[in-house]
Protein backbone atom coordinates (compact mmCIF):
# COMPACT_ATOMS: atom_id res chain seq x y z
CA UNK A 1 0.00 0.00 0.00
CA UNK A 2 3.28 2.38 0.12
CA UNK A 3 4.64 4.06 -2.47
CA UNK A 4 2.51 6.18 -4.46
CA UNK A 5 -0.15 6.16 -2.29
CA UNK A 6 -0.64 8.57 0.58
CA UNK A 7 1.03 11.36 -1.49
CA UNK A 8 -1.73 12.50 -3.98
CA UNK A 9 -3.01 15.24 -1.71
CA UNK A 10 0.73 16.79 -1.59
CA UNK A 11 -0.21 17.81 -5.02
CA UNK A 12 -3.13 19.96 -4.68
CA UNK A 13 -0.86 21.50 -1.43
CA UNK A 14 1.56 22.17 -4.74
CA UNK A 15 -0.81 24.04 -6.43
CA UNK A 16 -2.98 25.95 -4.47
CA UNK A 17 0.41 27.17 -2.32
CA UNK A 18 1.65 28.30 -6.04
CA UNK A 19 -1.47 30.33 -6.76
CA UNK A 20 -1.74 31.77 -3.14
CA UNK A 21 1.41 33.59 -4.02
CA UNK A 22 -0.24 34.53 -7.53
CA UNK A 23 -3.11 35.76 -5.76
CA UNK A 24 -5.03 34.16 -8.70
CA UNK A 25 -8.35 32.07 -8.45
CA UNK A 26 -7.87 29.30 -10.78
CA UNK A 27 -11.20 28.79 -13.08
CA UNK A 28 -12.50 25.71 -13.97
CA UNK A 29 -11.73 24.32 -17.61
CA UNK A 30 -13.65 21.81 -18.79
CA UNK A 31 -11.78 18.37 -17.83
CA UNK A 32 -13.30 15.91 -20.13
CA UNK A 33 -12.07 14.78 -23.44
CA UNK A 34 -12.65 12.95 -26.06
CA UNK A 35 -16.60 14.44 -25.48
CA UNK A 36 -18.78 16.58 -27.53
CA UNK A 37 -20.74 18.39 -24.71
CA UNK A 38 -23.52 20.36 -26.43
CA UNK A 39 -22.98 18.39 -29.50
CA UNK A 40 -27.05 17.89 -29.50
CA UNK A 41 -26.50 14.58 -30.73
CA UNK A 42 -29.28 13.42 -28.67
CA UNK A 43 -31.86 15.91 -31.16
CA UNK A 44 -32.21 13.02 -33.17
CA UNK A 45 -34.33 10.89 -30.54
CA UNK A 46 -36.99 12.67 -30.50
CA UNK A 47 -37.33 13.88 -33.78
CA UNK A 48 -40.11 16.81 -35.17
CA UNK A 49 -40.96 17.39 -31.24
CA UNK A 50 -40.78 21.23 -30.39
CA UNK A 51 -42.13 22.60 -27.22
CA UNK A 52 -43.39 26.24 -26.76
CA UNK A 53 -42.96 28.19 -23.86
CA UNK A 54 -44.19 31.51 -22.89
CA UNK A 55 -41.43 33.24 -21.26
CA UNK A 56 -43.28 35.90 -19.14
CA UNK A 57 -40.46 39.26 -18.23
CA UNK A 58 -40.80 41.05 -15.10
CA UNK A 59 -39.15 43.59 -13.71
CA UNK A 60 -38.52 45.38 -10.58
CA UNK A 61 -40.40 48.91 -9.68
CA UNK A 62 -37.57 51.09 -10.59
CA UNK A 63 -36.49 49.02 -13.54
CA UNK A 64 -39.95 49.88 -15.12
CA UNK A 65 -40.11 53.19 -14.33
CA UNK A 66 -37.13 54.43 -16.43
CA UNK A 67 -39.67 53.65 -19.49
CA UNK A 68 -40.60 57.22 -18.38
CA UNK A 69 -37.91 59.10 -17.35
CA UNK A 70 -36.57 60.86 -20.91
CA UNK A 71 -32.63 60.13 -19.80
CA UNK A 72 -33.10 56.62 -19.08
CA UNK A 73 -35.74 55.67 -21.44
CA UNK A 74 -33.38 55.42 -24.56
CA UNK A 75 -31.33 52.70 -22.71
CA UNK A 76 -34.20 50.85 -21.60
CA UNK A 77 -36.02 50.50 -24.90
CA UNK A 78 -32.35 50.32 -26.61
CA UNK A 79 -31.89 47.06 -24.56
CA UNK A 80 -34.97 45.58 -24.94
CA UNK A 81 -35.17 46.30 -28.58
CA UNK A 82 -31.92 44.37 -29.38
CA UNK A 83 -33.14 41.61 -27.69
CA UNK A 84 -36.51 41.05 -29.46
CA UNK A 85 -34.69 42.06 -32.74
CA UNK A 86 -32.55 38.40 -31.91
CA UNK A 87 -35.30 36.94 -30.66
CA UNK A 88 -37.37 38.08 -34.00
CA UNK A 89 -34.27 37.23 -36.33
CA UNK A 90 -33.69 33.63 -34.85
CA UNK A 91 -37.36 32.55 -36.12
CA UNK A 92 -38.92 31.06 -32.92
CA UNK A 93 -41.05 33.49 -31.84
CA UNK A 94 -45.19 31.97 -32.10
CA UNK A 95 -46.29 35.05 -30.56
CA UNK A 96 -45.15 38.18 -28.25
CA UNK A 97 -45.76 41.66 -27.02
CA UNK A 98 -45.11 44.56 -24.60
CA UNK A 99 -47.40 45.19 -21.69
CA UNK A 100 -48.59 48.57 -20.66
CA UNK A 101 -47.73 49.85 -17.43
CA UNK A 102 -49.43 48.22 -14.44
CA UNK A 103 -51.49 51.46 -13.60
CA UNK A 104 -53.49 49.96 -16.75
CA UNK A 105 -54.06 46.41 -15.55
CA UNK A 106 -57.01 44.87 -14.43
CA UNK A 107 -57.19 42.27 -12.10
CA UNK A 108 -59.99 39.55 -11.89
CA UNK A 109 -61.06 36.66 -9.52
CA UNK A 110 -64.06 34.52 -8.84
CA UNK A 111 -64.90 34.01 -5.21
CA UNK A 112 -67.80 32.16 -3.70
CA UNK A 113 -69.48 32.58 -6.73
CA UNK A 114 -68.55 36.64 -6.94
CA UNK A 115 -66.53 38.15 -9.17
CA UNK A 116 -63.68 40.27 -7.53
CA UNK A 117 -62.22 42.91 -10.29
CA UNK A 118 -59.10 45.11 -8.28
CA UNK A 119 -57.89 47.67 -10.59
CA UNK A 120 -53.67 47.27 -10.70
CA UNK A 121 -51.99 44.21 -10.02
CA UNK A 122 -52.28 42.71 -6.47
CA UNK A 123 -49.85 44.25 -4.05
CA UNK A 124 -48.41 41.50 -3.14
CA UNK A 125 -46.18 41.05 -6.06
CA UNK A 126 -43.18 43.27 -6.30
CA UNK A 127 -42.17 43.04 -9.71
CA UNK A 128 -44.10 44.36 -12.55
CA UNK A 129 -44.99 41.57 -15.93
CA UNK A 130 -43.59 43.84 -18.82
CA UNK A 131 -43.92 42.14 -21.73
CA UNK A 132 -43.96 38.13 -22.97
CA UNK A 133 -42.85 35.90 -25.88
CA UNK A 134 -44.33 32.82 -26.71
CA UNK A 135 -41.15 30.92 -28.79
CA UNK A 136 -41.10 27.38 -29.93
CA UNK A 137 -37.66 25.75 -29.50
CA UNK A 138 -36.24 22.55 -28.80
CA UNK A 139 -36.40 21.86 -25.33
CA UNK A 140 -36.32 23.61 -21.65
CA UNK A 141 -32.13 24.48 -21.85
CA UNK A 142 -32.99 25.98 -25.35
CA UNK A 143 -36.00 28.21 -23.77
CA UNK A 144 -33.50 28.75 -20.74
CA UNK A 145 -30.95 30.14 -22.81
CA UNK A 146 -33.34 32.47 -24.59
CA UNK A 147 -34.44 33.86 -21.46
CA UNK A 148 -31.29 34.30 -20.21
CA UNK A 149 -30.60 36.75 -22.95
CA UNK A 150 -33.56 38.96 -21.73
CA UNK A 151 -32.93 42.70 -19.73
CA UNK A 152 -35.21 40.91 -17.52
CA UNK A 153 -32.61 38.31 -16.66
CA UNK A 154 -31.10 41.00 -15.16
CA UNK A 155 -32.55 42.81 -13.52
CA UNK A 156 -35.73 41.27 -12.25
CA UNK A 157 -36.93 37.68 -13.24
CA UNK A 158 -38.22 35.32 -16.28
CA UNK A 159 -40.57 32.78 -15.89
CA UNK A 160 -40.53 30.04 -18.12
CA UNK A 161 -43.73 27.91 -18.46
CA UNK A 162 -44.55 25.42 -21.45
CA UNK A 163 -47.78 26.45 -23.65
CA UNK A 164 -50.51 23.36 -23.15
CA UNK A 165 -50.12 20.56 -25.29
CA UNK A 166 -53.33 20.29 -27.80
CA UNK A 167 -55.45 18.00 -26.24
CA UNK A 168 -54.99 14.22 -26.94
CA UNK A 169 -57.10 13.30 -29.87
CA UNK A 170 -60.39 10.63 -29.21
CA UNK A 171 -61.08 8.02 -30.97
CA UNK A 172 -63.95 7.44 -33.08
CA UNK B 1 -17.07 -16.71 -5.98
CA UNK B 2 -19.31 -17.35 -2.55
CA UNK B 3 -23.36 -17.59 -3.33
CA UNK B 4 -24.06 -13.99 -1.60
CA UNK B 5 -21.54 -12.40 -4.10
CA UNK B 6 -22.64 -13.47 -7.04
CA UNK B 7 -26.28 -13.18 -6.20
CA UNK B 8 -25.19 -9.06 -5.49
CA UNK B 9 -23.57 -9.11 -9.19
CA UNK B 10 -26.80 -10.97 -10.90
CA UNK B 11 -28.65 -8.17 -9.35
CA UNK B 12 -26.73 -4.97 -10.00
CA UNK B 13 -26.18 -6.41 -14.05
CA UNK B 14 -29.98 -6.29 -13.31
CA UNK B 15 -30.18 -2.59 -12.08
CA UNK B 16 -27.43 -1.84 -15.00
CA UNK B 17 -29.46 -2.95 -17.71
CA UNK B 18 -33.29 -1.65 -16.53
CA UNK B 19 -31.35 2.01 -16.17
CA UNK B 20 -29.75 1.86 -19.93
CA UNK B 21 -32.98 0.58 -21.38
CA UNK B 22 -35.05 3.18 -18.78
CA UNK B 23 -32.52 6.46 -20.09
CA UNK B 24 -33.04 4.85 -23.41
CA UNK B 25 -36.83 4.56 -23.78
CA UNK B 26 -37.31 8.04 -21.74
CA UNK B 27 -35.36 10.10 -23.86
CA UNK B 28 -36.94 9.18 -26.83
CA UNK B 29 -40.79 9.59 -25.50
CA UNK B 30 -40.30 13.53 -24.78
CA UNK B 31 -38.51 12.84 -21.33
CA UNK B 32 -41.63 10.35 -20.21
CA UNK B 33 -39.73 8.99 -17.43
CA UNK B 34 -42.70 7.58 -15.39
CA UNK B 35 -44.18 6.26 -18.65
CA UNK B 36 -41.16 4.19 -19.19
CA UNK B 37 -40.74 2.72 -15.69
CA UNK B 38 -44.75 1.70 -16.05
CA UNK B 39 -43.39 -0.17 -19.45
CA UNK B 40 -40.37 -1.76 -17.92
CA UNK B 41 -41.02 -1.86 -14.15
CA UNK B 42 -42.47 -5.15 -14.29
CA UNK B 43 -40.00 -7.04 -16.14
CA UNK B 44 -37.18 -5.50 -13.90
CA UNK B 45 -38.75 -6.95 -10.74
CA UNK B 46 -39.20 -9.91 -12.95
CA UNK B 47 -35.28 -10.30 -13.93
CA UNK B 48 -34.27 -9.45 -9.82
CA UNK B 49 -36.41 -12.53 -9.07
CA UNK B 50 -35.71 -14.83 -11.82
CA UNK B 51 -32.37 -14.43 -12.80
CA UNK B 52 -30.68 -15.10 -9.49
CA UNK B 53 -31.61 -18.37 -10.08
CA UNK B 54 -31.13 -18.87 -13.83
CA UNK B 55 -28.15 -16.84 -14.35
CA UNK B 56 -28.23 -13.35 -16.01
CA UNK B 57 -29.53 -13.84 -19.85
CA UNK B 58 -26.89 -13.59 -22.54
CA UNK B 59 -28.60 -10.65 -23.81
CA UNK B 60 -30.37 -9.25 -20.59
CA UNK B 61 -31.58 -6.11 -22.32
CA UNK B 62 -33.31 -8.33 -25.07
CA UNK B 63 -34.62 -9.96 -21.96
CA UNK B 64 -36.20 -7.02 -20.59
CA UNK B 65 -37.67 -5.70 -23.83
CA UNK B 66 -39.25 -8.73 -24.14
CA UNK B 67 -40.81 -9.61 -20.97
CA UNK B 68 -42.04 -5.74 -20.73
CA UNK B 69 -43.21 -5.84 -24.72
CA UNK B 70 -46.14 -7.87 -23.53
CA UNK B 71 -47.29 -5.80 -20.83
CA UNK B 72 -47.07 -3.15 -23.17
CA UNK B 73 -49.18 -4.69 -25.97
CA UNK B 74 -51.72 -5.35 -23.31
CA UNK B 75 -51.63 -1.66 -21.63
CA UNK B 76 -52.25 -0.46 -24.99
CA UNK B 77 -54.78 -2.82 -25.91
CA UNK B 78 -56.67 -1.63 -22.46
CA UNK B 79 -56.47 2.22 -22.94
CA UNK B 80 -58.93 3.66 -24.86
CA UNK B 81 -57.44 7.27 -25.21
CA UNK B 82 -54.02 8.12 -27.33
CA UNK B 83 -52.25 10.16 -25.60
CA UNK B 84 -48.96 11.29 -27.15
CA UNK B 85 -46.90 9.48 -24.79
CA UNK B 86 -49.03 6.38 -25.90
CA UNK B 87 -47.85 6.89 -29.40
CA UNK B 88 -44.39 7.60 -28.66
CA UNK B 89 -43.77 4.38 -26.01
CA UNK B 90 -43.67 2.25 -28.80
CA UNK B 91 -42.10 3.79 -31.08
CA UNK B 92 -39.08 3.71 -28.64
CA UNK B 93 -39.72 0.34 -27.88
CA UNK B 94 -39.33 -0.59 -31.18
CA UNK B 95 -36.41 1.76 -31.55
CA UNK B 96 -34.66 -0.47 -28.77
CA UNK B 97 -35.54 -3.15 -29.99
CA UNK B 98 -33.82 -2.50 -33.27
CA UNK B 99 -30.52 -1.45 -31.47
CA UNK B 100 -30.83 -4.50 -29.07
CA UNK B 101 -31.45 -6.67 -32.17
CA UNK B 102 -28.23 -5.34 -34.17
CA UNK B 103 -25.74 -4.58 -31.47
CA UNK B 104 -26.84 -7.12 -28.34
CA UNK B 105 -27.62 -4.38 -26.02
CA UNK B 106 -28.39 -0.39 -26.04
CA UNK B 107 -25.75 2.61 -25.55
CA UNK B 108 -25.80 3.45 -21.99
CA UNK B 109 -27.26 6.97 -21.69
CA UNK B 110 -27.73 6.84 -18.10
CA UNK B 111 -25.04 9.77 -18.59
CA UNK B 112 -28.16 11.87 -19.69
CA UNK B 113 -30.37 10.70 -16.96
CA UNK B 114 -28.08 11.80 -14.29
CA UNK B 115 -28.04 15.32 -16.06
CA UNK B 116 -31.43 15.33 -16.25
CA UNK B 117 -32.62 14.05 -12.22
CA UNK B 118 -29.48 16.85 -11.33
CA UNK B 119 -31.11 19.74 -13.61
CA UNK B 120 -31.25 22.98 -11.84
CA UNK B 121 -35.26 23.25 -13.32
CA UNK B 122 -35.56 20.13 -10.41
CA UNK B 123 -36.45 20.82 -7.08
CA UNK B 124 -33.09 19.84 -5.65
CA UNK B 125 -34.67 17.88 -2.28
CA UNK B 126 -36.11 15.91 -5.61
CA UNK B 127 -32.39 14.94 -7.30
CA UNK B 128 -31.11 12.58 -4.86
CA UNK B 129 -34.63 10.39 -5.00
CA UNK B 130 -34.68 10.43 -8.73
CA UNK B 131 -31.24 9.21 -9.33
CA UNK B 132 -31.67 6.36 -6.66
CA UNK B 133 -34.87 5.03 -8.11
CA UNK B 134 -34.19 5.77 -11.69
CA UNK B 135 -30.20 5.29 -12.36
CA UNK B 136 -30.15 2.43 -9.19
CA UNK B 137 -33.89 0.90 -9.91
CA UNK B 138 -33.98 1.56 -5.70
CA UNK B 139 -37.34 1.18 -4.55
CA UNK B 140 -39.56 3.71 -3.26
CA UNK B 141 -40.42 2.96 0.03
CA UNK B 142 -36.40 2.28 0.85
CA UNK B 143 -35.64 5.39 -0.49
CA UNK B 144 -38.43 7.53 1.89
CA UNK B 145 -37.30 6.04 4.99
CA UNK B 146 -33.50 6.90 4.28
CA UNK B 147 -34.59 10.29 3.86
CA UNK B 148 -36.78 9.72 6.79
CA UNK B 149 -40.10 11.09 5.00
CA UNK B 150 -43.12 9.33 4.60
CA UNK B 151 -43.64 6.68 1.50
CA UNK B 152 -46.87 9.42 0.65
CA UNK B 153 -44.80 12.67 0.64
CA UNK B 154 -41.51 11.02 -0.90
CA UNK B 155 -43.78 9.30 -3.75
CA UNK B 156 -45.59 12.77 -4.27
CA UNK B 157 -42.07 14.56 -4.78
CA UNK B 158 -40.91 11.94 -7.30
CA UNK B 159 -44.15 12.14 -8.90
CA UNK B 160 -44.14 16.05 -9.60
CA UNK B 161 -40.31 15.55 -10.62
CA UNK B 162 -40.80 13.25 -13.18
CA UNK B 163 -43.98 15.33 -14.29
CA UNK B 164 -41.54 17.94 -14.66
CA UNK B 165 -39.48 16.91 -16.65
CA UNK B 166 -41.87 15.49 -19.08
CA UNK B 167 -43.91 18.90 -19.05
CA UNK B 168 -40.98 21.43 -19.20
CA UNK B 169 -39.20 19.52 -22.21
CA UNK B 170 -35.85 18.92 -19.73
CA UNK B 171 -33.71 17.49 -22.62
CA UNK B 172 -31.48 14.06 -21.49
CA UNK B 173 -28.79 15.76 -23.08
CA UNK B 174 -24.78 16.24 -21.62
CA UNK B 175 -24.80 20.03 -20.95
CA UNK B 176 -22.38 22.59 -22.91
CA UNK B 177 -19.00 23.26 -22.25
CA UNK B 178 -20.06 26.69 -20.43
CA UNK B 179 -22.61 25.06 -17.84
CA UNK B 180 -20.48 21.58 -17.60
CA UNK B 181 -18.74 22.96 -14.36
CA UNK B 182 -22.47 24.03 -12.65
CA UNK B 183 -24.27 20.90 -14.24
CA UNK B 184 -21.48 18.63 -13.16
CA UNK B 185 -21.50 20.16 -9.71
CA UNK B 186 -25.51 19.46 -9.65
CA UNK B 187 -25.09 15.81 -10.28
CA UNK B 188 -21.92 15.19 -7.31
CA UNK B 189 -23.72 17.08 -5.06
CA UNK B 190 -26.97 15.06 -5.13
CA UNK B 191 -24.59 11.77 -4.95
CA UNK B 192 -22.81 13.23 -1.91
CA UNK B 193 -26.09 13.79 -0.36
CA UNK B 194 -27.04 10.21 -0.93
CA UNK B 195 -23.81 9.26 1.02
CA UNK B 196 -24.64 11.82 3.85
CA UNK B 197 -28.19 10.80 4.39
CA UNK B 198 -28.41 8.02 6.62
CA UNK B 199 -24.67 8.82 7.80
CA UNK B 200 -26.20 8.91 11.16
CA UNK B 201 -29.04 6.95 10.75
CA UNK B 202 -27.04 3.98 9.76
CA UNK B 203 -24.73 4.18 12.86
CA UNK B 204 -26.52 4.99 15.79
CA UNK B 205 -29.46 2.78 15.03
CA UNK B 206 -29.83 -0.91 13.69
CA UNK B 207 -27.73 -0.96 10.73
CA UNK B 208 -30.65 -2.72 8.13
CA UNK B 209 -32.50 0.68 8.63
CA UNK B 210 -29.12 2.26 7.26
CA UNK B 211 -28.58 4.81 4.82
CA UNK B 212 -27.29 4.58 1.39
CA UNK B 213 -23.61 4.51 1.42
CA UNK B 214 -23.66 1.65 -1.22
CA UNK B 215 -25.88 3.10 -3.23
CA UNK B 216 -23.76 6.02 -3.38
CA UNK B 217 -20.46 4.17 -4.24
CA UNK B 218 -21.81 2.69 -6.89
CA UNK B 219 -23.21 6.08 -8.05
CA UNK B 220 -19.77 7.86 -7.80
CA UNK B 221 -18.25 4.99 -8.89
CA UNK B 222 -20.75 4.45 -12.20
CA UNK B 223 -20.19 8.48 -12.67
CA UNK B 224 -16.26 7.66 -13.10
CA UNK B 225 -16.89 4.84 -15.74
CA UNK B 226 -19.33 7.59 -17.39
CA UNK B 227 -16.85 10.68 -17.46
CA UNK B 228 -13.38 9.27 -16.81
CA UNK B 229 -11.68 12.20 -17.55
CA UNK B 230 -13.51 14.20 -15.29
CA UNK B 231 -11.53 14.88 -12.28
CA UNK B 232 -14.23 15.99 -10.05
CA UNK B 233 -16.19 12.93 -10.61
CA UNK B 234 -12.86 11.36 -9.35
CA UNK B 235 -12.62 13.45 -6.24
CA UNK B 236 -16.17 12.81 -5.27
CA UNK B 237 -15.37 8.71 -5.23
CA UNK B 238 -12.16 9.20 -3.59
CA UNK B 239 -13.63 11.44 -0.98
CA UNK B 240 -16.40 8.34 -0.55
CA UNK B 241 -14.10 5.58 -0.43
CA UNK B 242 -12.15 7.34 2.19
CA UNK B 243 -14.97 8.41 4.35
CA UNK B 244 -16.14 4.11 3.91
CA UNK B 245 -12.59 3.23 5.26
CA UNK B 246 -12.95 4.33 8.43
CA UNK B 247 -16.92 4.28 9.36
CA UNK B 248 -16.05 1.00 11.29
CA UNK B 249 -14.38 2.89 13.48
CA UNK B 250 -16.54 5.77 14.12
CA UNK B 251 -18.46 4.15 16.47
CA UNK B 252 -16.67 1.62 19.63
CA UNK B 253 -17.49 -1.86 20.58
CA UNK B 254 -20.04 -0.49 22.89
CA UNK B 255 -21.61 2.31 20.18
CA UNK B 256 -19.86 5.38 21.54
CA UNK B 257 -19.04 7.98 19.25
CA UNK B 258 -15.17 7.97 18.39
CA UNK B 259 -13.67 11.02 17.08
CA UNK B 260 -11.80 11.40 13.73
CA UNK B 261 -8.17 11.60 16.26
CA UNK B 262 -8.99 8.81 18.71
CA UNK B 263 -9.72 6.31 15.77
CA UNK B 264 -8.05 2.74 15.63
CA UNK B 265 -6.47 3.11 12.73
CA UNK B 266 -6.02 -0.63 12.59
CA UNK B 267 -9.36 -0.99 11.96
CA UNK B 268 -9.35 1.37 9.20
CA UNK B 269 -10.30 -0.76 5.62
CA UNK B 270 -7.13 0.36 3.84
CA UNK B 271 -8.51 -1.57 0.36
CA UNK B 272 -10.72 1.01 0.32
CA UNK B 273 -7.69 3.86 0.98
CA UNK B 274 -5.95 2.41 -1.72
CA UNK B 275 -8.62 2.59 -3.69
CA UNK B 276 -9.33 6.40 -2.71
CA UNK B 277 -5.83 6.87 -3.27
CA UNK B 278 -5.56 5.74 -6.66
CA UNK B 279 -8.78 7.91 -7.79
CA UNK B 280 -7.27 10.77 -6.40
CA UNK B 281 -4.25 10.25 -7.85
CA UNK B 282 -5.52 9.82 -11.49
CA UNK B 283 -7.71 13.54 -10.95
CA UNK B 284 -4.56 14.88 -9.66
CA UNK B 285 -3.19 14.32 -13.31
CA UNK B 286 -5.83 16.63 -14.79
CA UNK B 287 -4.30 19.77 -12.73
CA UNK B 288 -7.47 21.29 -12.27
CA UNK B 289 -8.46 21.01 -8.85
CA UNK B 290 -12.20 21.61 -7.57
CA UNK B 291 -14.19 20.87 -4.52
CA UNK B 292 -14.56 17.51 -4.27
CA UNK B 293 -10.53 16.82 -5.32
CA UNK B 294 -9.86 19.37 -2.11
CA UNK B 295 -12.08 17.62 -0.26
CA UNK B 296 -10.31 13.74 -1.08
CA UNK B 297 -7.34 15.68 -0.78
CA UNK B 298 -7.85 16.45 3.34
CA UNK B 299 -9.47 13.05 3.72
CA UNK B 300 -6.21 11.88 2.31
CA UNK B 301 -3.99 14.15 4.71
CA UNK B 302 -6.39 12.43 7.71
CA UNK B 303 -5.81 8.60 6.16
CA UNK B 304 -2.08 9.20 6.57
CA UNK B 305 -2.00 9.08 10.19
CA UNK B 306 -2.59 4.87 9.90
CA UNK B 307 1.29 5.12 8.31
CA UNK B 308 2.80 8.08 10.12
CA UNK B 309 0.82 7.86 13.20
CA UNK B 310 0.78 11.87 12.64
CA UNK B 311 -1.73 14.40 11.33
CA UNK B 312 -0.26 16.94 9.32
CA UNK B 313 -2.39 20.16 9.75
CA UNK B 314 -0.54 22.43 8.44
CA UNK B 315 -1.17 20.69 5.00
CA UNK B 316 -4.77 20.30 6.09
CA UNK B 317 -5.56 24.31 7.09
CA UNK B 318 -3.76 25.11 3.79
CA UNK B 319 -6.24 22.49 1.76
CA UNK B 320 -9.04 23.67 3.99
CA UNK B 321 -8.23 27.70 2.68
CA UNK B 322 -8.16 26.29 -0.80
CA UNK B 323 -11.51 24.90 -0.03
CA UNK B 324 -13.14 28.08 1.03
CA UNK B 325 -11.82 29.63 -1.89
CA UNK B 326 -14.09 27.31 -4.18
CA UNK B 327 -17.36 27.07 -2.06
CA UNK B 328 -17.58 29.52 0.87
CA UNK B 329 -19.60 26.74 2.89
CA UNK B 330 -20.20 27.19 6.69
CA UNK B 331 -19.00 23.74 6.91
CA UNK B 332 -15.66 24.21 5.25
CA UNK B 333 -15.43 27.52 7.28
CA UNK B 334 -15.26 25.59 10.65
CA UNK B 335 -13.23 22.80 9.82
CA UNK B 336 -10.72 25.38 8.07
CA UNK B 337 -11.15 27.01 11.82
CA UNK B 338 -10.30 23.76 14.04
CA UNK B 339 -7.25 23.24 11.60
CA UNK B 340 -5.68 26.89 12.35
CA UNK B 341 -6.43 25.98 15.80
CA UNK B 342 -4.42 22.67 15.58
CA UNK B 343 -1.77 24.93 13.91
CA UNK B 344 -1.80 28.44 15.15
CA UNK B 345 -3.17 27.22 18.70
CA UNK B 346 -6.87 27.45 19.51
CA UNK B 347 -7.28 31.14 20.36
CA UNK B 348 -6.58 31.70 16.20
CA UNK B 349 -8.94 29.20 15.60
CA UNK B 350 -11.57 31.08 18.06
CA UNK B 351 -11.12 34.09 16.03
CA UNK B 352 -11.78 32.21 12.47
CA UNK B 353 -14.52 31.20 14.13
CA UNK B 354 -16.13 34.58 15.42
CA UNK B 355 -15.49 35.89 12.28
CA UNK B 356 -17.77 34.41 10.18
CA UNK B 357 -21.12 35.34 9.89
CA UNK B 358 -22.89 35.04 13.15
CA UNK B 359 -26.53 35.34 12.11
CA UNK B 360 -26.38 31.92 9.90
CA UNK B 361 -24.97 29.82 12.85
CA UNK B 362 -27.54 29.76 15.59
CA UNK B 363 -28.58 26.36 14.75
CA UNK B 364 -25.36 25.21 13.09
CA UNK B 365 -24.37 22.10 14.74
CA UNK B 366 -20.83 21.81 14.18
CA UNK B 367 -20.30 25.65 14.65
CA UNK B 368 -20.99 24.73 18.13
CA UNK B 369 -19.43 21.85 18.99
CA UNK B 370 -16.03 23.30 17.27
CA UNK B 371 -16.47 26.64 19.44
CA UNK B 372 -16.90 24.69 22.50
CA UNK B 373 -13.88 22.38 22.25
CA UNK B 374 -12.11 25.62 21.35
CA UNK B 375 -13.23 27.38 24.25
CA UNK B 376 -12.28 24.27 26.82
CA UNK B 377 -9.30 24.09 25.07
CA UNK B 378 -8.75 27.89 26.04
CA UNK B 379 -9.81 26.80 29.86
CA UNK B 380 -12.89 28.78 29.53
CA UNK B 381 -15.29 26.69 31.34
CA UNK B 382 -17.95 28.19 31.80
CA UNK B 383 -18.61 29.06 28.14
CA UNK B 384 -17.73 26.13 27.19
CA UNK B 385 -20.60 24.05 28.97
CA UNK B 386 -22.46 26.80 27.33
CA UNK B 387 -21.54 25.92 24.03
CA UNK B 388 -21.83 21.79 24.64
CA UNK B 389 -25.73 22.32 25.69
CA UNK B 390 -26.33 24.77 22.35
CA UNK B 391 -24.24 21.79 20.63
CA UNK B 392 -25.92 19.27 21.72
CA UNK B 393 -29.42 20.48 21.68
CA UNK B 394 -28.58 20.69 17.84
CA UNK B 395 -27.80 16.90 17.68
CA UNK B 396 -30.08 15.03 16.66
CA UNK B 397 -27.60 11.60 16.75
CA UNK B 398 -27.62 9.48 19.92
CA UNK B 399 -23.92 8.81 20.16
CA UNK B 400 -22.75 12.19 19.44
CA UNK B 401 -24.99 13.43 21.78
CA UNK B 402 -23.53 11.24 24.49
CA UNK B 403 -20.07 12.32 23.30
CA UNK B 404 -20.71 15.68 23.39
CA UNK B 405 -21.96 15.05 27.05
CA UNK B 406 -19.09 13.89 28.00
CA UNK B 407 -16.79 16.24 27.10
CA UNK B 408 -18.55 18.92 28.70
CA UNK B 409 -18.31 17.33 31.72
CA UNK B 410 -14.72 17.69 31.11
CA UNK B 411 -14.48 20.81 30.19
CA UNK B 412 -16.55 21.75 33.79
CA UNK B 413 -13.93 20.06 35.29
CA UNK B 414 -11.20 22.77 33.99
CA UNK B 415 -8.70 20.31 32.46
Amino acid sequence: MDGIFGHSWQFFVRIFSKQMSKRVLPKRHLGVLGMNPGANEHQSQTPNIHMQYTLLFAEPAEEFAKRDNPDLAPAYWGAWGSYVKAVEASGIVVNGAGLQPPSTATMLRIRDGKRQIHDGPYPESKEILGGFFVIEVANLDVALEWAAKSPAAQSGSVEIRPVLPPPPNQPD
Amino acid sequence: MQEGESHAAIERAARDSYAQLLSFVAARTGGDVAGAEDALGEAFLAALRQWPGEGVPAKPEAWLLATARRRLVDAQRRSAVRTRAMNDLPQAFAAAEAVVHAEGEVPDERLGLLFVCAHPAIDPAARTPLMLQTVLGIEAGRISSAFLTSPASMSQRLVRAKTKIRAAGIPFTVPSRDEWPERVGFVLDAIYAAYTTGWENALSELPSTGGLAHEALWLAQLLVQLLPDEPEALGLLALLLHCQARRATRLDAAGRYVPLPEQDTARWDHALIAQAEAALATAARHRNIGRFQLEAAIQSVHAQRARTGETQWEAIALLYEALVQHTPALGAQICRALALARTCGPSTGLAALDAMPQDLLADHQPYWATRAQLLAELHRPAEARTAYARAMGLTEDRAIREFLAGRAVHAGAGL
